[in-house]
């Protein structure tokens, strides 16, 4: 019975309108990404992973980024183990906006959830040129993402949903591990010590820093 | 046993939300014993040998061709893959994508749909049309399946969860009541979209002009305010009755069947919501793939402009009645605390957890007129936790707000003191009045700079707006205490009909 116990997680992703959530979802959902037509709609999804006996379901949550929906939306929110703040590396305003508008949102509705924060569309920084002629932003630079990161005391990751699946999946990966972390900390705060909660919130970050830098170079060597 | 119920009960008193997480690790507890907590452990550390393995394998552009799967797939994958597998050959005969995520989803409806394209349908016309038809063509196409697929799922929350449910008597018709709320009624209006949607399909399966359908159709939808209101409350009822056992057993077993796809009641109640914030999306990628002189060219920007007004009216009333929600959760002391502007208030600007000097935790409420301060109790063991107004409660229009900086003690002695060894105090504000009330000032925590920041700018918003509108006209109060209440008795009148409806069903 042990053996088949399932671990559920709940990640929701948010963030500006059209800045690349439901493509990264799509992608992950189907490890690729499509060729002839993007969907628009993603359809709340369950993902199976399996590592030795632990099996975690991952419970996929889009949502609309879109303002007219800031009383609606929050029915997205409950129970959420991880959020995913996503941002579009060619629009710089959708950074600004991390710290402006969602964190205070995840804040309210979700106080004890971990947070990571995902820049999308990476590719747009591989052709500046062609980039700066078509828009008049210059795109979000690497460092920009990680300090807005840090101001929000989140982990950083990049990914490229057009062109880099794997990016995609690393993401959800860590925020897999995330969910796992502090489910593993929720019930060990239970059984345990207050002296112990402190050495398990402690433990818990350097792991986390561990994957990013992993994550990091990773990006570096797909680039 | 007992002692972690007591602990989980003591923690979950502070804030609902929490509540709602400690009681899974509450059940995740249950479940896993002493052994589980190394298998968990286990993960952590195994959690690098995938990443390492990742690094090694290139990404190559042909990922659907079966040849490459040995080195994508890390050797701890495999495992899981064969299950999949073995799962995926059960459903369909036809071979599958080799891909873990693909055969998981299989077995499911996503994969279905999502997986199938308006060209796929058609047989080899669609070289004669442009790329931006034929883009078209796919977003209607993801129009119409996306309907199919809500009619799906709603019929089967109904038939899996609400009547079962109902027979076996496992909850009140009342409590079922709430919880589904008008979703029965939903299903007929989609019904109707789809049958207009697959009306407009003409030669090759094209279809021509859309905008005037969903100019026709968009107007039910305002069907969405009663049932989008109620979710509010639905959401805190369904929490409380899956302390239940009876009602948790059965939830965990229809999660766990196939039928499911692993998604729970939650995902379901919730997809009218998320379907009804998808129109403008859709609507908009149409419009992409219009051309001008399209016989849609006007239609489809009055559509949009539709969909938004109806969105708008669902989100201000979803608004409200969360406003309503919390204020129904107050419990007052003294009859002196029942202030006029915490009745008059039409919605809730933020709630949280903050400090108090004694190192209390109080759970806030900044309603569109007032400051209230509380403390979160509960009821009995399954009762919903409801939250005991402390002090007065504060006008907002006659509100003090004041910064305190980090660093410094306070200069009432009495933070340093609360926070023994602690001589910095970080993250404060003070908030007073001097209304007609009593005067009474408070110094309160945010657990972050971030935190305290919004709390502190949600209080300068309702400061000015209260004064503004104090300053404009008090006549309107009356009205306004009024407008909540029409929409209550639409929730009544709805509630009935569905009761109506549901009976035949039994």
């Amino acid at each position: 019975m042990d053996h088949h116990h399932d671990l559920k997680c709940k990640i929701v992703v948010v963030g500006d309108t059209q800045c690349g959530k439901t493509s990264l979802l799509n992608v992950f959902a189907k490890d690729s990404f499509p060729e002839n037509y993007v969907p628009t709609v993603f359809e709340n999804y369950t993902a199976s992973f399996e590592v030795d006996t632990l099996r975690v379901e991952l419970s996929l949550w889009d949502t609309s980024g879109s303002p007219y929906y800031d009383n609606v939306r929050p029915l997205s929110y409950p129970d959420a183990d991880a959020v995913l703040i996503c941002f579009d590396i060619g629009r710089p305003e959708t950074l600004e906006n991390v710290l402006r508008k969602w964190k205070g949102e995840i804040e309210e509705f979700c106080p004890n959830t971990k947070i990571l924060l995902v820049g999308c569309k990476s590719d747009l920084r591989a052709d500046l040129a062609t980039f700066v002629q078509l828009s008049n932003d210059i795109p979000s630079s690497y460092d920009q993402g990680s300090n807005m990161a840090k101001l929000i005391s989140a982990p950083y990751i990049e990914c490229s949903a057009q062109q880099s699946e794997n990016s995609v999946r690393d993401i959800f990966h860590i925020a897999t591990l995330a969910c796992v972390s502090k489910n593993n900390k929720s019930v060990k705060r239970i059984k345990s010590s207050r002296a112990t909660k402190r050495t398990s919130r402690v433990s818990s970050r350097p792991e986390l820093d561990s994957h990013l830098h992993k994550t990091k170079a990773k990006t570096c060597t797909v680039m | 046993m007992e002692p972690e119920e007591t602990e989980v009960d003591l923690s979950s008193s502070w804030s609902p939300i929490t509540r709602e997480r400690l009681l899974t690790c509450a059940n995740l507890s249950d479940f896993a014993g002493e052994e589980d907590d190394f298998p968990i452990s286990d993960h952590m550390q195994d959690s690098e040998g995938p990443c390492n393995k990742r690094v090694k394998p290139v990404d190559k552009g042909a990922s659907v061709t079966g040849i490459i799967t040995p080195v994508k797939t890390p050797a701890l994958k495999r495992l899981g893959q064969s299950i999949q597998r073995s799962i995926s050959f059960r459903t369909e005969a036809r071979p599958l994508p080799p891909m873990p995520r693909s055969r998981q989803k299989a077995s499911s409806f996503p994969r279905r749909r999502s997986s199938q394209l308006w060209s796929d349908t058609v047989d080899n016309m669609s070289h004669e049309l442009s790329t931006k038809e034929i883009k078209r063509q796919e977003v209607i196409y993801e129009l119409t399946q996306g309907e199919k697929q809500l009619i799906e799922d709603l019929s089967l929350v109904k038939k899996v969860y609400y009547e079962p449910m109902l027979k076996l008597d496992i909850m009140t018709e009342s409590e079922l009541g709430q919880i589904f709320g008008t979703l029965d009624s939903l299903i007929p209006l989609h019904e109707d979209l789809l049958v207009r949607l697959e009306g407009l399909r003409g030669a090759e399966k094209t279809v021509q002009e859309v905008g005037p359908t969903m100019m026709d159709w968009f107007p039910c939808l305002e069907a969405y305010i009663t049932y989008c209101c109620n979710q509010v409350g639905a959401k805190a009822l369904l929490d409380q009755k899956k302390q239940d056992k009876r009602v948790e057993q059965f939830l965990r077993l229809c999660q766990e069947s196939s039928f499911s796809r692993k998604l729970d009641l939650w995902n379901f109640l919730d997809l009218p919501r998320s379907r009804l914030v998808k129109y403008p999306l859709l609507l908009k990628e149409i419009q992409k793939s219009t051309p001008l002189d399209h016989p849609d060219e006007d239609a489809l920007p009055q559509a949009m402009e539709l969909i938004q007004r109806i969105i708008t009216e669902v989100n201000l009333k979803t608004g409200e009645a969360e406003c309503q929600f919390y204020r129904r959760g107050l419990c007052y002391a003294e009859d002196s605390q029942r202030v006029a502007e915490i009745q008059a208030s039409r919605f809730l600007y933020c709630h949280g957890e903050l400090k108090s000097t004694k190192g209390q935790k109080l759970h806030v409420f900044l309603f569109e007129l007032v400051l209230v301060l509380t403390r979160p109790v509960a009821q009995d063991r399954e009762g919903p936790v409801q939250f005991q107004v402390y002090r007065q409660p504060m006008p907002a229009a006659h509100l003090h707000l004041e910064d305190l900086p980090d660093g410094e003690p306070s200069s009432s002695g009495s933070f340093r003191g609360a926070f023994t060894g602690n001589d910095k105090v970080k993250n404060c504000f003070r908030v007073s009045t001097t209304g007609r009330s009593k005067s009474q000032s408070h110094s309160l925590q945010a657990n972050d700079s971030f935190n305290k920041q919004q709390w502190i700018s949600c209080l300068r918003q309702a400061m000015v707006q209260s004064r503004d509108r104090q300053a404009q006209s008090s006549p309107c109060n009356p009205n306004e205490r009024l407008s909540p209440e029409p929409a209550l008795y639409n929730n009544i009148a709805e509630l009935t009909i569905n009761s109506d409806v549901d009976m035949p069903d039994t």
